[in-house]
């Protein structure tokens, strides 16, 4: 029978919801930015395109942009309707065209991530199949199959498991604590203490660096989605974002570190080049055993294949939460029975398969031309989203403060937006070291041009719907929420910004 | 009285097996709108500001609703300071695929069916006893809206919500003209009485949102 509210206790209180502590949060934020993925893949990668070692302090300077980031992000959040993705800020925070824009760019960039895993499932599938079987396949087998297997995922609304995301976190996370400390306590050269020194900060192509740091904490901006699901939201939410911020920066940090102390300062370039992938897991064999290896290559497959489904299932939600606004058509917006945003997924697995049968023809290096261009590209596109967030943070409490205090309306995000704004300008000055290429090549500026012009796009478009159907215009930015914009009536003729849900838009 | 509640059940679930054919917490989404639909369409409750209200004479003295569980949801709204009806909604769901299950098996159209297995010890599953029964509220669902008849208000809310919870082609699979079907039911739809169409509103957002945080 109907469960009774007690006497006292408010109706969201008496929701069966608020089962999320901290530890629960972190670990379904985390398991999203695989950190495994990010180590052996991009960081080595990294050192190999770039060729400076400056890393672990872009990752430092990164997460102490990203904490005062945390603070006007969070508070934003607990006003918003759709407070999951960073599109809903900008349609909030500046205005509804930019929201589109943001939204595209979205799109763009975690769509840009999710091709990118697809380059380097085969650098860490196929020395393993070579090890058991013998038998050397080309990458785009492994890339077809596990796209295969995402997109039958996708359509059948299975995301990954809790639990099994907990424990494949907790073995990469300490995989990478055990060979940190291996590498550390016996490096090749010394310590490498001159990783950290500050003079990096003024090496050459240090700003493409930040780059790579920004992309290895993509994921976290979604820790707002879950306070509903938290007692405490107001406390809960923040230290769940600081504690993901801290952990995956000491992580990320210590084995950038790590990795250069094992082959040392001078080498790591020259490694990085000539092993690729397989440096970390070389560098495990030498010091571990060959059975670290394996096993380090195996959390390096399904960190990769957790990371897929998880931006696969952000690429679809983006997909149908526009669809459900009529941003997108309407057709985006449904689910199939099993409540699985059906076209949002079938949208993005084609994208991937054009993109995976486009390499495949091409013949160009998955790892370095997929894996590392499309990630870090998507990387430039997430920046841009991150400094749309602190504008949008300043704009929402600029209009009225709600009763927060100066430091998390004001303060905070003015701070975080001129080091975001810095970061960007930094990135796009070094984007030609950071993917690799000449100066002269198309995609230095291809690939920022082809954002700015999204963005435009996204604003015109919002322009058109703004003349034509205005009411898909007001839902902008709503989400699930759209359908309560849409329906016009005497029943919603009062103001309803005290009413929660529809955060106060305008 | 209306029985908004028990067609969506039958709607949802298998009309043989009795099983759920669209997940767990959106049949539970749904259901908790159809009890409230109940109310709405018998006058017991009202929507303003898109918040849940009593209707003083209809709730207070005048004619109780019938049956226990509809006295027992009301009883439970007027506990309460007025709240919205999304918070309503996510309220009642906690609870509503069961409550309605008993209200079934009460007025014997699902019977109970205990397995032994495996897993669990004991695996209870509700088939309908008739599945011609069972299936009935579809297929009058999906005559009513292929042939252009005329929808009683119970059925027009009963399409909204079979059309939020994404189940409208299941319903209309056996029509020759599915299309006259679906393009009937967006016109009953935008249709709707604006109370009923307010529910309907705050029902598919909460079943959107659910598709946007979902996690297993």
């Amino acid at each position: 029978m109907i469960r009774r509210v007690q006497t006292g206790q408010g109706l969201n209180d008496a929701l069966a919801t608020g089962r999320l502590r901290v530890a629960h949060v972190v670990f379904f934020v985390m398991s999203a930015t695989a950190p495994l993925t990010v180590v052996a893949g991009v960081l080595v990668t990294a050192y190999a395109v770039t060729g400076n070692t400056g890393l672990p302090i872009a990752f430092a300077a990164v997460a102490a942009v990203l904490a005062v980031f945390a603070v006007g992000y969070v508070a934003t959040g607990r006003y918003l309707p759709h407070a999951g993705a960073i599109y809903a800020y900008v349609s909030h925070g500046i205005g509804r065209a930019p929201g589109v824009g943001a939204a595209w760019v979205a799109l763009v960039a975690y769509n840009a991530i999710e091709c990118s895993l697809y380059g380097a499932i085969g650098a860490a599938v196929s020395p393993l199949v070579e090890n058991w079987v013998g038998v050397e396949l080309p990458w785009p087998v492994y890339a077809i199959a596990a796209w295969a297997l995402v997109a039958a995922l996708g359509m059948a609304r299975v995301d990954l498991n809790g639990g099994v995301l907990a424990v494949l976190l907790v073995c990469e996370v300490a995989l990478i604590i055990v060979f940190d400390a291996a590498f550390l306590t016996r490096p090749v050269e010394g310590p490498a203490w001159s990783v950290w020194s500050v003079d990096r900060l003024s090496d050459p192509g240090f700003g493409a660096l930040l780059a790579i740091a920004v992309l290895g904490y993509v994921g976290i901006e979604a820790t707002v989605v879950f306070s509903e699901e938290t007692r405490e939201p107001r406390r809960t939410i923040p230290v769940a974002m600081y504690a993901a911020i801290a952990v995956t920066t000491a992580v990320y940090a210590v084995s950038a570190w790590a990795i250069t102390a094992a082959t040392g300062t001078s080498a790591i370039v020259t490694a990085a080049t000539e092993s690729g992938t397989d440096l970390v897991f070389d560098l495990i064999r030498g010091r571990l055993g060959p059975l670290a290896a394996t096993a380090g290559h195996v959390l390096f497959a399904t960190s990769i294949i957790a990371a897929m489904i998880s931006f696969h299932n952000m690429t679809a939600r983006y997909v149908y939460a526009l669809g459900r606004e009529g941003v997108l058509p309407r057709v985006f917006g449904r689910t199939s029975r099993s409540g699985a945003p059906v076209a949002g997924s079938a949208a993005q697995s084609l994208v991937g398969l054009a993109v995976i049968t486009g390499f495949a023809a091409g013949g160009a290096d998955p790892v370095v031309r997929l894996f590392y261009t499309f990630s870090t590209s998507g990387s430039l596109g997430v920046l841009i989203l991150l400094v749309g967030a602190a504008m949008s943070v300043l704009g929402f409490f600029a209009r009225d403060s709600r009763g927060e205090g100066i430091w998390r309306t004001r303060v905070a995000p003015s701070i975080s937006l001129t080091a975001l704004m810095v970061i960007l300008v930094l990135v796009l000055a070094n984007f030609g070291t950071l993917l690799g290429v000449a100066e002269d090549d198309p995609l230095r500026w291809g690939v920022p041009v082809a954002y700015l012009l999204t963005v435009v796009a996204g604003c015109v478009y919002a322009a058109v719907l703004r003349v034509r159907q205005p009411e898909v215009f007001r839902a902008i930015g709503l989400g699930g929420k759209s359908a309560l914009e849409r329906r016009r009536s005497p029943l919603t003729s009062e103001p309803r910004t005290s009413e929660p849900g529809t955060g106060g838009l305008r | 009285m209306s029985t908004i509640g028990d067609d969506l059940y039958l709607v949802t679930h298998d009309d043989r097996t009795g099983n759920p054919r669209v997940p767990g917490s959106r049949v539970r989404l749904g259901l908790a709108a159809g009890l409230i639909a109940e109310l709405l369409v018998s006058g017991h409750l009202t929507i303003r500001h898109e918040r849940l209200y009593l209707v003083p004479g209809r709730a207070g003295h005048g004619t109780p609703p019938s049956g226990p569980l509809s006295r027992t949801v009301l009883a439970t709204v007027a506990s309460q300071p007025p709240q919205g009806v999304g918070a309503w909604t996510r309220f009642l769901a906690q609870d509503a695929v069961e409550d309605i299950r008993d209200r079934l098996l009460r007025t014997g159209v699902l019977t109970t069916v205990r397995r032994p297995s495996l897993l669990t010890g004991w695996r209870v599953r509700y088939p309908p006893a008739d599945g011609n029964v069972a299936a009935w509220p579809g297929i009058r669902l999906a005559r009513t809206l292929s042939r252009s008849g005329e929808l009683t208000v119970e059925d027009a809310v009963l399409t909204g919500l079979v059309a939020a919870m994404d189940l409208l082609h299941h319903v209309l699979r056996d029509e020759v003209d599915a299309e006259l079907g679906r393009s009937r039911a967006r016109a009953v739809r935008d249709g709707l009485p604006p109370v009923l169409a307010a529910l309907l509103a705050h029902t598919e957002s909460a079943l959107a949102d659910g598709v946007l945080t979902y996690r297993s």
